[in-house]
């Protein structure tokens, strides 16, 4: 059941998907550190050592209450951050560095934006009510070792206070907002950040494809996909 | 469908969403905060908790703003054995995870209820409207199979789609000759919830089974969207 890139959400896995989180951060905020110190002239390696600390952190921190808490703020905060050196470097002549700083800044926002823009037209053109929530003892397959796993989480991520937790029903966004027909096999929130959740046997090979869909509705939503025969 | 202005109500839905869905813990009401108190703060949440008391249309209130996620609770004792329990997720009562925790981790029986009316008569993008339903769930102290819901049972539009689902044995209290009807909604209707609901002591659709004695939780758990209730029953198509 253990997905090898970190999203199998059990608690057992939580270390591994922590260490690959921090990893991730810090592999991406020590390029980004290293390039930016570069074009300023300064030394590649404190560049490389700072940005991969902060995106570590970020990185590690990620799932904890009060990043989902304050996840809008800090957010704003580092892309004002971005605007503000951006404008800097262009102010100073260094334009190499402002297009740099401007492309670091646009890419999440733009990533997320085309991501939106592969969302499936009937995702798109459904009503925003969402149905109410049906009971999640339903089972999702037919695969037994399936259903007892997915019941399993479910009362993994009741003791952690999970809420909003749907089995089997269309796709609902965190602010309870349906944004589409698809209808992954678990869906909840948790400190802030809504999850989806696929399971599939390993020769289904329809992983990608759930997660794709998933995250066309929701860019902002994490998908995690367990295989299971 | 039977009209969803004949059906009954908690309030007559008054101050739904608030009203939509709820659930009741077979224990006094200190103890079922002690238990929630103990369960979230064990997870890290803190928590503000006031006592209050009132007719229970008044107690609702103290729910107000709803969120995008529940932060704010509340349990009502009743004059029966049971606690009930409203919350103010906005899209009106996102009752599973306590009704169906605190039975297990702290040996209550939970039954959660679920009566909307649905008013939602068209699939399109723009169309104003409820999705509704009736639903139960009666959750036991211990695991049945790979969970503790003892019985599930609900006739809901799904989106577009009428299903009905019944989950777990029949139980002695049910009438399941009317799980036959033609029609899904009235599989399960507010009157029958009603009815299966006396068997355990609930008289679910009326005030003066609520209250005086009610206490509020609020948390720190993290929300996006905050509104006032009219606001959320004008979007809902429940006031003009």
């Amino acid at each position: 059941m253990t997905d090898p890139s970190g999203n199998d959400p059990s608690l057992t896995s939580l270390i591994i998907s922590t260490a690959i989180r921090t990893g991730i951060g810090a592999l991406a905020g020590g390029t980004i550190g290293g390039i930016d110190a570069k074009l300023r002239g300064d030394d590649v390696l404190v560049g490389v050592l700072e940005g991969g600390l902060s995106g570590g952190t970020i990185g590690a921190a990620a799932p904890l209450a009060f990043v989902g808490r304050f996840g809008t703020l800090a957010f704003s905060y580092f892309t004002a951050q971005g605007v503000y050196g951006a404008y800097e470097a262009f102010s100073e002549g260094e334009i190499l560095l402002g297009a740099f700083r401007a492309i670091v800044v646009t890419v999440p926002a733009a990533s997320k934006a085309k991501m939106k823009s592969r969302q499936l037209a009937r995702d798109k053109n459904v009503n925003s009510q969402a149905p109410r929530d049906l009971p999640t003892a339903r089972p999702i397959s037919r695969s037994e070792t399936q259903n007892a796993a997915l019941q399993k989480l479910i009362g993994e991520l009741k003791a952690k206070g999970a809420s909003k937790i749907r089995v089997d029903q269309q796709q609902v966004d965190s602010s309870g907002v349906r944004v589409g027909v698809n209808r992954p096999d678990l869906q909840y929130e948790l400190n802030g950040k809504r999850y989806y959740v696929e399971f599939d046997r390993a020769s289904s090979g329809r992983g990608r494809p759930h997660a794709l869909r998933l995250l066309s509705n929701d860019p902002d939503g994490e998908v995690h996909l367990i295989t299971l025969d | 469908m039977p009209n969803p202005d004949s059906m009954k109500y908690l309030l007559d839905n008054q101050l739904a969403p608030l009203t939509f869905s709820w659930a009741f813990l077979e224990a006094p009401l200190d103890v079922v905060v002690a238990s929630v108190k103990q369960w979230r703060e064990g997870y890290g949440r803190r928590l503000a908790i006031s006592s209050h008391k009132g007719e229970v249309a008044r107690l609702l209130l103290h729910l107000a703003p709803l969120a995008n996620t529940r932060n704010r609770e509340l349990f009502i004792g009743t004059n029966s054995g049971w606690t009930a329990y409203f919350d103010n997720d906005r899209n009106g009562g996102d009752v599973f995870t306590p009704a169906s925790y605190l039975p297990k981790a702290f040996g209550m029986r939970g039954v959660a209820v679920s009566a909307a009316p649905n008013t939602m008569k068209s699939n399109r993008k723009d169309a104003r409207g409820i999705y509704g339903g009736v639903r139960m769930s009666v959750y036991a102290t211990r695991d049945i199979k790979y969970h503790n819901c003892l019985r599930s049972i609900a006739a809901l539009n799904d989106g577009g789609k009428w299903v009905f689902h019944a989950d777990g044995e029949v139980q002695s209290w049910e009438e399941p000759g009317r799980y036959q009807a033609k029609r899904i909604a009235d599989r399960f209707t507010p009157e029958l919830l009603e009815t299966y609901c006396r068997h355990f002591g609930l008289n679910i659709f009326e005030p003066a089974f609520y209250g005086p004695d009610a206490v509020l939780i609020a948390s720190d758990e993290p929300v996006s969207m905050i509104q006032t209730l009219e606001e959320r029953q004008r979007e809902m198509g429940l006031i003009d």
